[in-house]
């Protein structure tokens, strides 16, 4: 069987490299007379100072709340007024200063991202509360159970590595981010050798690129800056179990460190997740645990692929009753993976699939940014998107048997489950090593 | 931006709107049911949404589940939704797999295979769902609360997802009978837009669904509610870390043009970093959350729905003084308040939002399916834009004045309590 695909239509790109080191993608987008303005700085939650989860994130909001020319409340209005958006936050790998709105206005939004990444007041007042808005959100978290389960499985996991926090920080952490630490948190990683812009919009790319040329080809580049070290500690088959005896359902996480981005094997990865867990009804878990058992309304299993090596996650939530035995089954359905792999038809599906759907992520600036975005912060080859769905095409079900018997390891799982633990501590106990901890 | 759909009508009753748009070899095909939790009754609650499950279980020709394993297979994104008006499915796809999806709605629409052996495992399915949206999330039965102590008679008193007991009762002839009554040509609208030949479209249209025969029409819903005479209130007490309060005021459906004026007002209220209540209550960690929302184009409710005002406060804070300052911030609007310069940029943010919204072939074709389906007409899916710039402060005081009033307020409070005092009060399902 060959697979047959429709190539997406391709649109005008411009790419350049200033001197001081900022890379500019301008992309031309028609469909609508909007904008989306993306600048993005390759540094993310896992250059947070220790203990201090949350600096990369609420530094790049900060930069948002008050510049020498205006302050929190006229960039409001300003944004506001001009029917646009803007956001400002860091995942793990990179930090994103993301504005949408029409494309007449792009110049009066570059200009204000000059002001916020070149003169930034750190306002004292707006920064204590920011950091109250932060706790107060974080505080809501604890009645979000998928929530609990999410930042828990991560810590246990990753233990004390940034990759072990999320990178909107903790409860605990927010209130020991000083000025100073997001003052020098900026200087020393926002700098133009780190920094990359990608703009989508109904514009000409040669327009977007001269503006950011004039407003940013000055800017000097700094000295080299060491990234912190990356330390995973592995630890296998152990349960850790949240009690909350209001809950009717528990959250379930299983999971080990995963790959990185750069992983030469990561398509047949993703393929072969897609068809484990990632391809909802197409997937075995889903297949197993939903449609056959009817335990749970929704399961997923994803490769986090990063920087450095990302989790393995399989996520779900049952009945408090079925706890136990939903973890049984995706064992089972694991374990039978790793050993057995995809039949033809699920890796053609999934291949397809794959193909298929690649243009449906051309629809919008903002996910067209999306794309160009994973290019700058991975350094993915320049034809990535040209390749993408021929690349694919060539994978074998060879490839996916050997990545499942490397990449997948049951035996080795970290699970958190957060619910009612009378209903199923001593049945998961059977499973493996079980602890009790709190949130 | 206009936005050009055409419309065509098969002899079965059933209505389809075109749209073209060759900017990627895509295609959106959606079928709108008039169903939702609008056309339930007592006893079975729940059934519309529990039906759009039964969809995906399998026809005659084709296996549990299998449909979306096809629609993926073919580089194609699917699900579907149910509200309290309508019931949606929709597939985004490759242009020239579209025949494929037309074929797939056709057979389910003619050879649904409704067994014990599916139901049973998809009712366990959809109360897990339950549990997740509502039992478990941190507002999802105050919410509950709300629209059953707002409306007496009218059916949005009931969650579209049904009450547990319900969901837990209901038969598969109950199912299949309102699969007879509303999945019928003459009751539904396909929508398909994208990079399309009009019409090839057509044709594939009329080659699968031609032949599917109409029904009698479902009987129309005549409970409507009437005028509410004084403020309602509630406390609901759950574990929570937060105290939280939810308000609705009863409001017109999606054809009034009130409903245009009240969407500036929410906007004023609370969209954006520059809206009244950023600045008031949330920026200054007052409150984690105060907003005002009535829907946005197509997710306005059919019939009069609830304009809803929130707030979500941290423990520390008192409930009563914020719930009463709110109430301050509405009247001031009475008084008017509203500057030339907020009105400019409420309207400025909405007609920018709805720009950006006409990105995608998906939700251009859920604007027209689902106005056609609440509104009766698609076409109000081009007013919208000059409506929205008609809009002055006069007619924002105006609604203010009729609708934003205590008498038309139903109020529930949430109060955090012990996992002690949960236990005590009993099991929640």
């Amino acid at each position: 069987m060959t697979i047959q695909f429709k190539k997406i239509n391709p649109l005008p790109v411009k790419k350049v490299r200033l001197e001081n080191g900022i890379t500019v993608w301008a992309i031309y987008y028609d469909r609508v007379p909007t904008i989306s303005l993306n600048m993005i700085f390759k540094i993310g939650s896992f250059a947070d100072p220790d203990g201090k989860a949350g600096t990369s994130d609420l530094c790049s909001e900060i930069l948002t709340l008050g510049t020498e020319k205006m302050n929190s409340e006229e960039i409001a209005e300003m944004i506001d007024g001009l029917g646009a958006s803007l956001s400002a936050s860091s995942s793990w790998d990179f930090t994103q200063f993301h504005i949408t709105g029409l494309a007449e206005d792009y110049s009066s939004f570059i200009h204000l991202l000059k002001d916020m990444v070149f003169t930034p007041t750190f306002d004292n007042n707006e920064l204590s509360l920011l950091k109250e808005r932060r706790t107060l959100k974080l505080m809501q978290n604890k009645d979000k159970p998928e929530v609990i389960a999410d930042e828990s499985f991560l810590k246990m996991l990753y233990k004390n590595n940034p990759y072990g926090n999320m990178p909107y920080g903790s409860y605990d952490s927010i209130p020991l981010i000083s000025r100073k630490d997001v003052i020098d948190f900026h200087a020393k990683y926002y700098n133009p050798e780190n920094t990359s812009f990608i703009v989508v919009g109904h514009i000409s790319p040669d327009d977007v690129i001269d503006t950011i040329y004039k407003l940013f080809g000055d800017w000097k580049k700094s000295s080299e800056f060491s990234l912190p070290e990356f330390k995973i500690e592995e630890k296998g088959n152990h349960f850790y179990v949240i009690d909350r005896s209001d809950l009717t359902q528990s959250q379930i996480r299983l999971g080990h460190i995963g790959i990185v981005r750069n992983n030469p094997d990561y398509f047949p990865i993703i393929l072969d997740n897609y068809i484990l867990g990632g391809g909802g009804f197409s997937s075995r878990l889903m297949e197993r645990i939903r449609a056959q058992k009817g335990y749970t309304y929704g399961i997923t299993s994803s490769f986090s692929a990063r920087r450095f090596p990302g989790p393995f996650t399989i996520s779900t939530f049952t009945a408090t009753q079925t706890t136990t035995e939903v973890i049984k089954e995706i064992l089972y359905v694991l374990e039978d993976f790793k050993h057995n792999g995809p039949k033809q038809k699920e890796v053609f599906d999934a291949i397809s699939f794959f193909t298929g759907s690649f243009p449906l992520k051309f629809e919008t600036p903002s996910s067209i940014a999306r794309q160009y975005i994973e290019i700058e912060v991975y350094g993915l080859s320049d034809d990535y998107i040209e390749t993408y769905q021929e690349n694919f095409s060539q994978i074998k079900k060879e490839d996916l048997n050997r990545v499942s018997n490397q990449y997948l390891f049951p035996q080795k799982m970290i699970g958190v489950i957060v619910g009612n633990k009378d209903e199923f501590l001593a049945e998961l106990k059977s499973l493996g090593d079980v602890e009790e901890m709190g949130v | 931006m206009e936005l050009k759909f055409n419309i065509h009508h098969l002899e079965n009753g059933l209505t389809i709107l075109t749209h073209r748009d060759p900017f990627q070899p895509l295609v959106s095909f959606q079928i709108h049911f008039k169903a939702g939790s609008r056309y339930e009754r007592p006893g079975i609650t729940g059934i519309s949404h529990m039906f759009e499950h039964m969809m995906f279980k399998g026809t005659k020709k084709v296996g549990p589940e299998e449909f979306a394993r096809i629609i993926q297979a073919a580089g194609g994104s699917l699900n579907a939704f149910t509200t309290q008006d309508n019931t949606t499915y929709y597939e985004n796809l490759p242009s020239d797999k579209l025949e494929l999806a037309v074929k797939l709605e056709a057979d389910r629409l003619k050879n649904l295979r409704l067994t014990e052996e599916t139901l049973e495992p998809e009712r366990e399915v959809v109360r897990n769902e339950r549990k997740l949206r509502t039992v478990n999330s941190p507002f999802g039965l105050v919410y509950e609360k709300l629209y059953a102590l707002a409306y007496e008679r009218h059916p949005y008193q009931w969650p579209v997802i049904g009450w547990d007991s319900d969901l837990k009762a209901f038969t598969l002839e109950d199912c299949k009978e309102y699969y007879r009554i509303y999945y019928a040509p003459n009751n539904s609208v396909i929508v398909i837009s994208g990079d399309i030949e009009e019409e090839k479209a057509l044709s594939l249209v009329k080659k699968y669904f031609g032949d599917i025969p109409a029904q009698k029409p479902p009987p129309p819903i005549v409970t409507f509610e009437e005028p509410q005479r004084g403020e309602k209130r509630a406390i609901f007490k759950k574990v929570s870390k937060m105290k939280a309060f939810f308000a609705g005021f009863h409001v017109p459906g999606i054809k009034d043009d009130d409903i245009y004026p009240l969407m500036v007002l929410c906007t004023i209220f609370s969209t954006g970093k520059s809206s009244r209540f950023y600045k008031k209550y949330i920026k200054k960690g007052v409150a984690l959350e105060v907003s005002m929302d009535v829907g946005s184009p197509p997710f306005i409710s059919m019939d009069p729905g609830l304009l809803i005002v929130e707030a979500v406060l941290s423990p520390d804070k008192d409930t009563e003084k914020i719930e009463k300052n709110i109430w301050a911030d509405i009247e001031e609007i009475k008084r008017d308040s509203i500057t030339n310069e907020e009105l400019k940029r409420a309207k400025k943010q909405i007609l920018s939002s709805f720009l950006t919204s006409m990105q995608t072939n998906f939700f251009k074709a859920l604007l027209a399916g689902m106005y056609h389906i609440r509104a009766g007409d698609f076409s109000y899916i081009n007013r919208i834009e000059t409506k929205i710039k008609e809009v002055t402060i006069d007619m924002i005081v105006e609604v203010t004045k009729k609708y934003l009033t205590s008498d038309n307020r139903t109020v529930v409070t949430l109060v955090p309590i012990s996992s002690e005092e949960h236990h005590f009060l009993g099991p929640i399902s």
